[in-house]
């Protein structure tokens, strides 16, 4: 069974003094509203995109006092349409609506921020309008679709002050937070391999074009992508392994995995200055990504970080012993050390442990939450330099300051991907 | 289409391609043309699996010509693929292409790409081929295009890769746009000129703020924006200024002057304080936020003296920011906030504002220096017992020695929460002579006064053990961990207590507590999906632990186990060491004096199945953190030897069991159990 948040909390008391005073100053007082938070205090939410991922967050919201979701946005009408009826039956009211544009949900001037589970290819446009448009967001992982994009991204949210919360919720589970801490803290001694375990990506997709079906606006799904018919095989979940929309398991679990591997290395603004490796692709089907690879990332302060199959979470090497973090527990050598109790002097990561909060109460407190925007543009950039050095087959050398591979303009390009008209960035 | 009509069209375009490039006299194929040919075959005539493959060949063929060094390769391949798009092939194929060229085409391309800007079905392809490719004959080559196109929609598209390319050498085409008769023509063409970051873009934007429609100004606006960034980026520097200037003072939309104000603020730095201290002491929370952020940026005493004064004219949630921001600072001038915040911190606790009291808290507890130290523990004199217990946790964060008599103090007061919050602060302190005033504690009826002392022994026992007072610290940790219910506790009392050396404290503790802490264990064995089907071994008989067991093709030994944990957990992964999706079995045996009924209380990650004597008195299936007295069975005993055997299994990650025994009543029952 993989949590245990108990005995976390209690590491952090114990361990860290400033939650210590603030536990005390809330001894008195519950930590959140017991009845819930009055409606026009409530932060109001647009939702685009309702399948899998976008319908989790959308259960997760409707549930929480501290929101009121006023209305939901999916290129597929029945997605969007049951989405809408719940909120209604929640609320009471007929208040919710629903909308086939994510333009007209953002020109709503009642929406404070919106959440975006759309695919990846879609991330970063509507992302952008909704900082024009003056939204806070939370917007899933992998955060982009090109480091380009993830570039403009971060320029867009700093210039208009937005709070942006990315998806990698794994940031918000304690033992992530823990394996960094004592990574951090010298508790392995000085690192020099970290390993990322990713899931085998798929092969697959058989199914032959066709019409779309009624109520799936298959143009507003391509949206910036370049055109091709309809293919059922391209949606949903299988949107992951085609490059045009998603980067296969490389970004899509690369975005928790590597985002962890920056994390507990102390990267998180920065990147490999290498990069290098092998993958297998799909030999049959419409699936387009690689189903395993072996990538080699350098970095500059001379830790080796190698990413690889099957998905087994993170898994940090040093002089002094080795710690790894997965989503069902987490090991370490010497044993002791995943019963370590942090004191003051060691390095205290940011705490959150539910990353829906983490975000609705830095909207509240206009700071920056747990896997902000900027962070979530260098974890999935690792994912999208890999794709990039096993495409092109060579060893690549990267720039992490600048954002650009070092003397190679033909790599160079591989960092924007132009959008279908009439959609730019 | 067949190989030889490929090859002619290569060899045409081959000699278009020498003729046009007096750099290469001789293109020598250096090999990847035919592979080249063979693949684009394929793609045209082969079933789905073949056209994939024949993608991925020529992906890969393409790809690799792209390396450094590798020009006489690229240059075939940019060739072949510019025959390609020539040719007349299925769309999906020259779409391939198109897609291929932008990643290789140089200022060859462009000239067959411009032409096919004029063929209906592939200027789109065309145009998204141009925009990636890095030679400046490709902006103009887009820029012609727009001079001639019609329709709406092919005018935006072509407008749009123009911004997209930010070369501000064709400004004239995207300022001409500006004033086209079709809305999302301008629209688009704004955005472009918004990235393009030269003089002529930035007037032309302003006109449009100055005359347009609304939904132009808004759009203006936000490429005046980009554009100074642009221009920023350029080194470009009074533009910038200028552009932020005039939005600051001539926009009303609170969204964007706040991202004026910012960047104000990072093109001028100190120069920007009077904007900011405007928005700061004003009533906009867009606009105090910006300022807020910005200043928390800038460093020096003269920002942290301005955010300190700004502190008393600020309200609600802007007022928690701004403490927060406060917490940042690191300079001298610091420590001149202490006053102001403590007044703050005694209006948030009367008005029970939550999160400003934490905001409070936090700053106050960064703040260096025993004045700041000084000043809280004159707060607390006359304070209410609610508020006294917010200072004595600011206290517990500074974890500054001179607080440690008035904590002390606190921590015998009658008020159960201001006790608590002294305890927990004696923890930060972690300083030995506290063990007195937490054993007491620890004797309290009150089970959140208990919890409290626990928590602070743990750290109180480092220093004990650091001053050579094993012993206390040891009677210290036990006395925790036996009164302690919060489940949280045990695991850092169980590290203490075993790098105490205290195990047999611990066992003993279990124990007592009715667990059963000598235990035999076999595993890991078979899959979670196997055990909860059936078992591996024979469960209705004692079983002779000496001896090896076979399962399957594997001999495995039982491994004694004493439990050192007071709550009797047996920790399987770290015993064991897994982590699948797996199983093990734990037996025990103990002396009954008399034939009596008890109560089995057993605990599990995750699913666990008890057997008594050979028969099945509980199960449980499913995940779980395991928590002591998770399930409770009502079970008979026999006079003399009584075996139990239980099945824990794993469904991923921790993985634990225990059991312990009870009266009907919950009082421990401590039975003789086979040690050897």
């Amino acid at each position: 069974m993989p949590n245990r948040i108990t005995r976390r909390s209690f590491l952090n008391r114990a361990g860290k003094g400033m939650a210590g005073a603030l536990a005390s100053a809330c001894l008195t007082r519950p930590s959140r509203p017991q009845a819930g938070t009055a409606p026009n205090d409530r932060i109001t939410l647009g939702f685009i995109g309702l399948g899998g991922q976008g319908n989790y967050h959308f259960r997760k919201f409707l549930d929480n006092s501290e929101a009121q979701i006023l209305a939901v946005c999916d290129v597929f009408q029945e997605h969007r349409e049951k989405a809408r009826r719940r909120a209604n039956e929640k609320y009471g009211n007929q208040n919710c609506a629903s909308y086939n544009d994510f333009r007209e949900l953002l020109d709503r001037d009642d929406i404070d921020a919106v959440v975006i589970a759309t695919p990846d290819h879609w991330h970063t446009r509507i992302a952008v309008s909704a900082c024009e448009a003056g939204k806070d967001i939370y917007c899933e992982k992998p955060l982009t679709l090109t480091i380009g994009e993830g570039k403009a991204l971060v320029k867009a949210v700093r210039r208009y002050n937005r709070i942006f919360q990315v998806g990698s919720q794994q940031r918000s589970d304690w033992r992530f937070r823990f394996t960094c801490e004592l990574v951090r803290s010298g508790r392995i001694g000085r690192v020099h391999t970290v390993k990322v375990f990713l899931p085998n990506g798929s092969a697959g997709g058989e199914a032959p074009d066709s019409d779309p079906p009624d109520g799936f606006d298959w143009n507003m799904y391509l949206g910036p992508a370049p055109w091709v018919p309809y293919n059922k095989d391209r949606t949903f979940w299988n949107f992951r392994w085609f490059f045009d929309y998603s980067g296969g398991q490389m970004t899509d679990w690369g975005a928790h995995h590597f985002d962890i591997a920056q994390w507990g290395l102390g990267t998180d603004l920065t990147g490999p200055i290498s990069v290098e490796g092998t993958g297998t692709l799909p030999s049959e089907g419409l699936f387009e990504t690689y189903t395993d690879f072996s990538v080699t990332l350098q970095y500059a302060n001379g830790v080796t970080m190698i990413a690889t199959n099957p998905e087994h979470g993170t898994r940090f090497e040093g002089a002094d012993g080795w710690v790894h973090v997965w989503r069902g527990g987490m090991d370490s050598e010497p044993k002791d050390l995943m019963y370590e109790i942090l004191g003051p002097k060691d390095v205290h990561l940011y705490e959150s442990n539910d990353h829906h909060a983490d975000w609705l109460n830095s909207i509240r407190a206009r700071k920056r939450p747990i896997c902000d925007v900027e962070v979530g543009h260098r974890s999935v950039s690792v994912a999208h330099l890999s794709n990039i050095a096993l495409r092109l087959g060579r060893k690549l050398y990267w720039d992490p300051d600048r954002e650009e591979f070092v003397d190679d303009p033909e790599a160079n390009r591989w960092l924007v991907k132009p959008y279908r008209a009439p959609w730019y960035l | 289409m067949t190989k030889w009509r490929y090859i002619t069209i290569l060899a045409f375009s081959l000699f278009l391609y020498s003729c046009s490039t007096a750099t290469v006299h001789e293109l020598k194929s250096p090999g990847i043309v035919e592979p080249l040919v063979s693949e684009f075959d394929r793609m045209e005539t082969g079933d789905a699996t073949a056209r994939l493959q024949a993608k991925q060949a020529a992906e890969r063929i393409v790809y690799q010509s792209t390396r450094p060094g590798a020009r006489e390769e690229q240059a075939a391949a940019e060739v072949f693929l510019l025959g390609a798009v020539k040719g007349a092939h299925k769309r999906e194929v020259k779409d391939f292409a198109y897609r291929l060229i932008s990643l290789v085409g140089g200022k060859e391309s462009v000239a067959v790409l411009s032409e096919r800007l004029d063929v209906p079905e592939e200027r789109e392809m065309a145009r998204w081929a141009l925009e990636r490719i890095p030679d400046p004959s490709a902006t103009k080559a887009v820029a012609d295009a727009l001079r001639n196109a019609r329709e709406p929609e092919w005018k935006a598209a072509l407008v749009k890769t123009l911004g997209a390319r930010k070369d501000p050498s064709v400004s004239s085409a995207v300022v001409r746009a500006l004033s086209d008769e079709n809305e999302s023509v301008r629209l688009t063409a704004i955005a472009a000129a918004g990235r393009l970051g030269d003089s002529r873009s930035a007037k032309a934007l302003w006109r449009i703020w100055e005359r347009g429609s609304d939904a132009e100004k808004k759009a203006a606006a936000d490429a005046l924006l980009q554009w100074a960034e642009t221009a920023r980026e350029r080194g470009n520097g009074r533009g910038p200024e200028s552009v932020y200037h005039r939005l600051w003072n001539e926009v009303s939309c609170s969204l964007v002057k706040g991202a004026a104000l910012s960047g104000l603020a990072h093109a001028c730095g100190e120069k920007a304080m009077p904007e900011l201290l405007e928005a700061l002491g004003g009533s906009d929370p867009v606009l105090t936020g910006a300022a807020r952020d910005q200043l928390a940026l800038m460093p020096g005493e003269t920002v942290t003296r301005i955010l300190i004064n700004s502190l008393n004219r600020s309200r609600g949630a802007d007022r928690a920011a701004l403490v927060s921001v406060l917490a940042g600072r690191t300079d001298s001038a610091i420590t001149e906030a202490t006053p102001v915040l403590i007044t703050i911190g005694r209006e948030a606790v009367q008005t029970r504002d939550e999160r400003l009291v934490q905001a409070v808290s936090e700053t106050l507890a960064q703040i260096p220096g025993e004045d700041t130290t000084q000043a809280v523990i004159r707060a607390m004199d006359g304070a209410s017992a609610e508020m006294e217990t917010v200072w004595v946790g600011i206290l517990g964060s500074r974890a500054d020695e001179a607080a440690l008599p008035a904590v002390t103090k606190a921590a015998a007061s009658e008020n159960k929460y201001l006790r608590m919050a002294a305890l927990k602060a004696l923890g930060s302190f972690g300083n030995g002579s506290s063990k007195d005033i937490l054993q007491a504690a620890l004797e309290q009826e009150d089970q959140d006064i208990r919890n409290a002392a626990a928590e602070a022994a743990i750290r109180v026992s480092l220093d004990l053990e650091k001053n050579q007072q094993k012993e206390a610290a040891i009677r210290l940790c036990a006395a925790a961990a036996q009164a302690s219910t919060d489940s949280t506790l045990r695991l850092p009392l169980v590290k203490r207590l075993t790098a105490l050396g205290a195990t047999e404290v611990l066992s003993d503790m279990a124990r007592r507590n009715g667990c059963i802490v000598h235990w035999w264990a076999l595993g890991p064995v078979g899959s979670r999906a196997e055990l909860l089907q059936g078992d591996l071994i024979p469960v209705d008989k004692p079983i002779r632990v000496a001896v090896p067991v076979q399962v399957k093709d594997t001999q495995i030994s039982w491994k004694k186990i004493s439990v050192t944990d007071p709550l009797g957990m047996v920790d399987l992964q770290r015993t064991l060491g897994t982590n699948g999706e797996v199983g093990s079995y734990l037996y025990a045996e103990i002396q009954s004096d008399d034939e009596r009924d008890v109560l089995f209380k057993i605990g599990s990650n995750d699913d666990v199945f008890c057997r008594l004597n050979g028969r099945l008195v509980h199960e449980y299936e499913g995940g779980r953190l395991w928590e002591p007295d998770q399930d409770e069975v009502s079970v008979h005993l026999v006079k003399g030897n009584n075996f139990i055997l239980m099945k824990v299994l794993n469904a991923g990650g921790e993985w634990a069991g225990s059991l312990r025994i009870t009266d009907r009543d919950g009082r421990p029952v401590i039975l003789k159990q086979r040690e050897e």
